[in-house]
This record gives structure tokens, sequence and C-alpha cells, in this order.
């Protein structure tokens, strides 16, 4: 299970995870999925412990993120639950 | 018992000759090759199990180890290891045009590869691209999660020694050119990054 920040623009997401890597939070970027919205932007992971030393590196600097949501899997599939 | 004596022959000599006297030995035989390392060791493990054949090898009193390696049946081998996707990586970083996105990107792609199925068949690293498959590579867990699902990981050693990496490996194992070049050329599918 991780929580999965979606963003506005691709900018967004590298200048997110910058911060969050330099505010010591392991984050994993990956392609935003399909099912969370069109076009090929990028969006990142962190471990639900993370979720709001993340969210305050994130409006500190400030970053909005677009969507939260929580990964999973469920019956084999992943699935992306709105937070 | 003919052996190859390859003690004193730099990586990846050994391999090499192994080779050209596998082509000619016939099934049932043993290639018996004598090196003075184990990083030959394993890479003339690599390309006798990657062809089919039984390895074997022995750590004798004088420290050099004597590798046998028994031809497969048929005279063909048993397996090909290249078949399938593989990936080539030669930078951490995917395009050129910015690289704090390119690097983005490229743990993107990394991690889009764990979503393959089936997964690659071999990921290589050469070049600027063991960084990510070395301690504090953000990649580190998707690779880990590939070679769980059947990847071969394997980094260049020449390129982790050129940046003093050799002792960061921390998924796959440690290769050399002909094993890259040979895996590259028996690929069902190559994608050269």
């Amino acid at each position: 299970m991780e929580a999965v920040f979606t963003f506005h623009n691709a900018g967004e997401a590298i200048g997110g995870e910058r911060r969050l890597l330099e505010g010591g939070v392991k984050v994993k970027v990956m392609p935003l999925p399909a099912s969370l919205g069109a076009g090929c932007g990028l969006c990142l992971r962190v471990a639900p412990g993370d979720l709001d030393a993340s969210l305050g590196l994130l409006r500190a600097a400030d970053i909005s993120p677009q969507g939260l949501y929580l990964r999973g899997v469920e019956g084999g599939q992943t699935v992306y639950t709105p937070l | 018992m003919t052996i190859l004596d390859m003690t004193g022959q730099p990586c990846p000599r050994p391999v090499i000759e192994a080779k050209k006297a596998l082509g000619a030995a016939r099934p049932g035989e043993t290639v018996s090759v004598l090196v003075d390392n184990d990083i030959a060791r394993q890479n003339l493990q690599k390309m006798a199990e990657g062809l089919g054949h039984e390895f074997s090898h022995e750590r004798r009193g004088d420290g050099l180890i004597l590798a046998g390696i028994k031809v497969a049946g048929g005279g063909r081998p048993a397996r090909d290891n290249g078949a399938g996707l593989v990936v080539a990586i030669g930078r951490d970083c995917l395009g050129g045009a910015n690289e704090e996105l390119g690097k983005s990107l490229m743990k993107s792609f990394i991690f889009s590869l764990t979503e393959l199925e089936p997964p690659p068949a071999h990921i290589l690293f050469f070049n600027g691209g063991v960084w990510l498959s070395t301690a504090g590579s953000a990649a580190l867990d998707d690779l880990a999660s590939l070679a769980g699902k059947g990847s071969r990981i394997a980094s260049c050693g020449a390129c982790l020694n050129y940046f003093k990496l050799t002792d960061k490996l921390a998924v796959g194992q440690v290769t050399n050119m002909f094993d890259i070049v040979s895996t590259m050329a028996q690929a069902g599918r190559l994608i050269n990054l």
C-alpha cells in the first residue's frame, strides 16, 4: 500500500520529488496511471506513514497536489482509492 | 581431459575461450577451465548455465578454481538465455534535454518495467546506468521486484569499477561486455537506452 500524489503538470511533480527528497522522505516516481488522468504525466509514491510529512513539505514549497490516492491491489488488479 | 588454463587472463578472456571450446565439444563432454578469481568463475557459470550446460567448480588447495562445464545433450544449448525482451541502460537519465526531468523519467521507466507481463528477460546496466543498480539509487525497490519476477539484472564490472561502485552493487550480478554483447545479440527484442 502506498500513497500517490498527482500534480497539475510534470514540473510540479519533479519539483515535489526534489522537495520530498530534501526533506528526507523516500519518494518514488511513476507514470500517471490512465485511470487517474489523461496525458503522460508523472506522479509520486510515498509510504502511507510519510503522508502527513509529505503534504507539509509540499505545502511549504507552495506545491499543491492535484490528487491524493491510496494505491493497493484488489483481486490481482492495482486500484487507486481517493483520499 | 583438456584443461583450459585461464589463470592471469583478463576478463572476459576466460569466457571467450571457454565458449570456443564448448562449440567444439561433443554432447556430454566436459570442458574444464582453470581460473584464479571468483568473478571469472561467476562469469563462466552465468555463461554455461545460460546456455543450458551443467556447471560445477572446486577451489583447489593452491587457491585456483577449476570449473567444469558439461555440454548439454544433443549438442545444442538446452535453452537460450537471450530470448525475450532485453533492456540495456547506459545512463541514469532518460533523454538528454533536461537532466532533472530525465532522471525522473528514468525512475518512471523502471517502475513501468515492473508492470510488464512477462517482465524483461534481462536488464543490463553499463556506463552511467550502473548508478541505478547501486546503493543510493531510487530504482532499487523496483529492480528488486523485477529480479523477484525472474528478470536477470546485470551491471558492467568495468563500469562499476570506473565509478568506484563495485562494493555498492545492490541488485543483480556483475557482468562483462562479452556477456552484454552476447545477451543483446540474442535478444528477441531489445530496448537500448
